[in-house]
């Protein structure tokens, strides 16, 4: 009897330091296994195109490869030797810092009054807001384009800055909105009782601290900009100096039916990497916001 | 001075500051007045509702006719000669002067009189309901040898559409209710504040700071709109155009400031009266949302609301033909809809009939074979008219032969409706899912977590344009493609998959595409919302040993509860809306809504039925909203 305790507590006492640290290795190594499998999942597609875009259209079609044949760089000569290219890049940086800046300033100054004052007729702004990115992009095109050519803008890259609020601003709203409601109360509080006026509150107060949801929203509206096609194609359809980026690859010629994908890939690469290093630049604060701030409850 | 109501407030105002506040709330007065005059006289120089009220400046097919006798010959019968008139339909559709008219829409003119030809051109006695909007004209034309040529020329007519029409299409309710709102709030505003009301006071400060902001943007517009001169011109920038166009508005700023300085300066003395804490927080909130109600009255109301307007109508897209109100056809049309039972058809053996690619083959149900028998003892013009009801879809009951028949009058929307539903509930599922396993990820701390968060943006930064031609690629369904290669290479399958056709896992294809590419929306979303956790929670509940998942499930979720739901909301609302997948990928058998919605607009050209399709989806984005606001609930606790 004694003999099997000690051996029973032996069993569960002398391998427990080695269980311990196998369980964190095991717990590390899946962690590590999560982020490669996560990573493989959203880089694998993109680093096949980067392979398809040092092959020609016709290898593309031909045969699938996992490498090239050899790296040729002839789509890349070709892309930045192509000037509709190389300005359609400036239009739709030009366009979605322009468009994103204003969401963000008028959006967060909408969703202060929305998330942090109660007034009558709160809701009903909130659900309007939100209402007016409910429809297809498609049935509110002909109207849209009406305004722009009663407006005489049409053609420019103004219309385009113009007719994006439609999707960025609900969003920046509805995010940031609740980002603000998520805000301790006692905040405000304090600032008020120092003396700070409303807007002092919002503008010094909150606003930084709500800088993961600024920057949070502020990336994916810049890429909803920077990405959108449909209005991009009809409101600049007559100027080839106001055309943005998707509208610019969509228009690379073809070779007969074929979609030439190997182009197109290959200034998709291009495009993206700008995106990719704004992400970069930006990712930090979406992290550093809250904790950054002097909030303790 | 005792005409002034005066009730006191610090002090007695001056007669000079009694003159001051007369001319300031004169100015608001003026102001909304002047919202009603433009909104006035807008409406009445409306060309579409001119014509409408008048009629068209150039009648009909805009063709003019002469009898004439011929000179010479006196066995010549007299024939009737044709001028267009210039800029008119029938002179851009290739009617010459000095033709000779023959017939109208198939009436010989022979021997009739002028009077007669006239009305057979003008065709007065129709209405627009009786869709007739061509006339064809017969004419012989004159030769340079002078011998004549038989031509035929189907020629538009113009119509106006009816006046409410013409002024919904043009002006609808939102704007004008707007304008006129405003109007009405700008001269109240103005009456009370010659009352000393310290409450209108501070709310005509609002507005003339907001107005004098609106003006300088207007300004700003007209500088760069005459500058830039035509839409596409390669012309420097001409500020001789520019500069007169902006300085009127400019100096339209000046009284508003006057008015705005002044009041801000004297509104403590003169002005009297308590104002509530909450009237305070309202004006402040008001303040903060002009802005953005402001861009969205100008970019979004008048396009929705005449998405609603349209679908009331038969608008054409691209066509002079004017549009006809039908009420809710178009919406009856679209859901209409039956269930019946139809059995299966049997083969030799007597069990049910299966396609070589294993779907079930059905008889023809007692529902179509009694619109078949309809259809017979219907006349050709009614049978034009009749829609019949078509299969939209069968299901299979589970342990019969039967199946259960849904049949619509468009069939292809009631797919679309059952293709984007599933669509929308497996991808938004799939794509929280994962979207939460990436953001929690990202959000511990590990070497090289700022690349992997730029890493999981890829999908979402590549254009949709590209990233649907590429699965294109990736997806082939031979060994072209990618996909095919890699699983045959490791062993998975052993003949190519069809991965879009119809026979094969379209539906989980498209699926896989479209969480591929918005999942980081999810994430990046997900993981903002992430950092409102307080982490003196997590060190609360460590010390008080409980276990990460008992953490994950009683702080996180919850905390997150709000920002799911906003994710939720904007990603079923772009899935309910999606178009690229389904229009780059599968052919148009096989639409969501979105893609019908266009195919209907640009194949068949009918904006009217096109946009009640795009109201559809958007009370089905209404439904799903209110669902997630209700059971999810976006408010913090």
């Amino acid at each position: 009897m004694s003999t099997q305790m000690t051996q029973n507590t032996q069993r569960i006492t002398l391998p427990l330091p080695s269980q311990k640290q196998l369980s964190k290795f095991l717990g590390q190594a899946f962690f590590w296994l999560l982020v490669l499998v996560i990573a493989f999942y959203t880089m694998a597609p993109f680093i096949y195109a980067i392979s398809i875009s040092f092959r020609t259209n016709a290898q593309v079609l031909v045969e699938a490869r996992y490498l090239p044949e050899e790296l040729k760089l002839v789509n890349y000569q070709n892309l930045f030797s192509d000037d509709d290219f190389m300005r359609s890049l400036f239009n739709s940086s030009l366009v979605a810092t322009v468009t994103v800046l204003a969401a963000l300033v008028v959006g967060s100054f909408a969703a202060y009054a929305l998330g942090r004052v109660r007034f009558r007729g709160r809701m009903i702004v909130l659900y309007t807001v939100l209402a007016m990115t409910m429809f297809p992009q498609i049935s509110i095109l002909s109207g849209l384009f009406a305004i722009v050519n009663d407006l005489d803008i049409y053609g420019s890259t103004v219309s385009l800055m113009f007719a994006y609020p439609i999707f960025t601003l609900p969003f920046t709203v509805w995010v940031l909105t609740s980002f603000f409601q998520g805000l301790p109360a006692e905040i405000e509080q304090a600032a008020l009782v120092d003396g700070a006026t409303p807007f002092q509150t919002f503008w010094r107060i909150l606003v930084p601290l709500t800088a993961p949801a600024l920057v949070t929203t502020g990336l994916l509206a810049f890429i909803a900009a920077w990405n959108e096609y449909l209005f991009a194609l009809t409101f600049t359809l007559v100027s080839k100096a106001s055309q943005t980026v998707p509208v610019a690859i969509a228009n690379f010629g073809g070779y007969g039916y074929e979609v030439p994908v190997a182009d197109r890939v290959a200034a998709t690469v291009v495009v993206t990497v700008p995106v990719l290093v704004l992400v970069l630049i930006f990712q930090r604060r979406i992290i550093e916001g809250l904790t950054a701030g002097a909030v303790k409850g | 001075m005792t005409f002034t109501p005066y009730r006191a407030g610090k002090r007695r105002p001056t007669e000079q500051e009694v003159i001051a506040l007369e001319l300031v709330s004169g100015l608001l007065m003026i102001i909304g007045l002047a919202a009603f005059g433009f909104l006035f006289y807008a409406i009445v120089t409306n060309d579409g509702v001119r014509e409408a009220t008048q009629g068209p400046d150039i009648p009909g097919i805009g063709i003019e006719v002469h009898r004439t006798e011929p000179e010479d010959t006196a066995d010549e019968e007299p024939y009737f000669e044709l001028s267009p008139i210039k800029g008119g339909e029938a002179e851009s559709i290739g009617i010459r002067n000095f033709d000779r008219l023959v017939s109208v829409d198939g009436v010989d003119v022979t021997g009739l009189t002028l009077e007669e030809v006239r009305s057979l051109l003008a065709e007065d006695d129709l209405a627009l309901s009786d869709d007739d909007f061509v006339i064809e004209l017969e004419v012989l034309r004159p030769q340079e040898d002078g011998t004549l040529k038989e031509e035929t020329r189907v020629v538009p007519k113009r119509m106006a559409p009816t006046a409410v029409i013409a002024y919904l299409k043009s002006f609808g309710f939102v704007v004008p209710a707007i304008l006129i709102v405003l109007g009405v709030m700008l001269f109240r505003l103005g009456t009370r504040l010659r009352l000393y009301d310290v409450v209108a006071a501070r709310w005509s400060l609002v507005a003339f700071l907001w107005l004098m902001i609106g003006l300088f943007i207007v300004a700003l517009w007209a500088f760069w709109v005459s500058g830039k001169g035509g839409l596409v011109s390669d012309e420097p920038f001409d500020f001789g155009k520019a500069i007169p166009h902006a300085i009127p508005l400019l100096l339209a700023i000046i009284p508003l400031a006057a008015a705005y300085w002044w009041l801000d300066s004297v509104l403590d003395v003169l002005f009297e009266g308590d104002e509530s804490l909450t009237s305070r927080h309202t004006r402040f909130a008001w303040t903060l949302l002009v802005p953005t109600l402001v861009i969205l009255a100008l970019v979004a109301a008048r396009p929705l609301e005449q998405t609603f307007i349209k679908s009331l109508t038969d608008d054409e897209f691209g066509t002079s033909r004017p549009a006809r109100y039908v009420g809710l056809d178009n919406y009856e049309n679209l859901l209409s809809f039956k269930f019946t039972t139809v059995d299966c058809k049997k083969d030799d053996t007597g069990e049910c009939a299966l396609t070589p690619n294993g779907t079930t083959v059905w008889e023809t149900s007692d529902v179509e074979e009694e619109e078949r028998e309809t259809l017979k003892s219907l006349s050709a013009k009614e049978r034009k008219a009749f829609t019949r009801f078509e299969e939209a879809f069968t299901w299979k009951l589970p342990g019969s032969d039967r199946g259960l028949r849904l049949l619509g009058k468009d069939p292809t929307f009631l797919n679309s409706i059952w293709n984007t539903l599933r669509f929308t509930v497996v991808s938004v599922v799939f794509e929280l899912l994962l979207g939460l396993i990436i953001a929690l990820v990202v959000n511990s701390s590990f070497k090289g977590r700022g690349l992997m968060r730029a890493a999981m943006l890829v999908p979402w930064a590549i254009p949709t344009v590209v990233s649907a031609v590429l699965w294109q690629t990736m997806l082939r369904p031979d060994q072209t493609g990618i996909f095919n290669k890699l699983l045959l290479d490791l062993g998975l399958i052993s003949k190519s998959e069809q991965w879009f056709s119809t026979t094969g896992p379209w539906m989980n294809s498209i699926v896989a595409v479209d969480v591929w590419k918005t999942a980081p929306f999810m994430a990046l979303l997900l993981l903002a919302g992430l950092q409102l956790v307080p982490r003196d929670l997590y060190e609360a509940a460590s010390v008080d040993g409980a276990s990460k998942l008992r953490q994950f499930f009683s702080i996180t979720l919850p905390l997150l509860r709000p920002t799911i739901a906003i994710a939720l909301i904007f990603r079923t609302l772009d899935a309910l809306r999606a178009f690229d997948v389904f229009q780059v990928l599968l052919d148009t058998t096989r639409p969501s809504m979105a893609s019908y919605n266009y195919n209907r607009l640009v194949l068949t050209r009918s904006d009217g039925y096109a946009s009640a399709v795009g109201v559809m989806i958007f009370i089905f984005i209404l439904i799903f909203t209110i669902v997630y606001v209700r059971f999810v609930g976006i408010e913090q606790e």
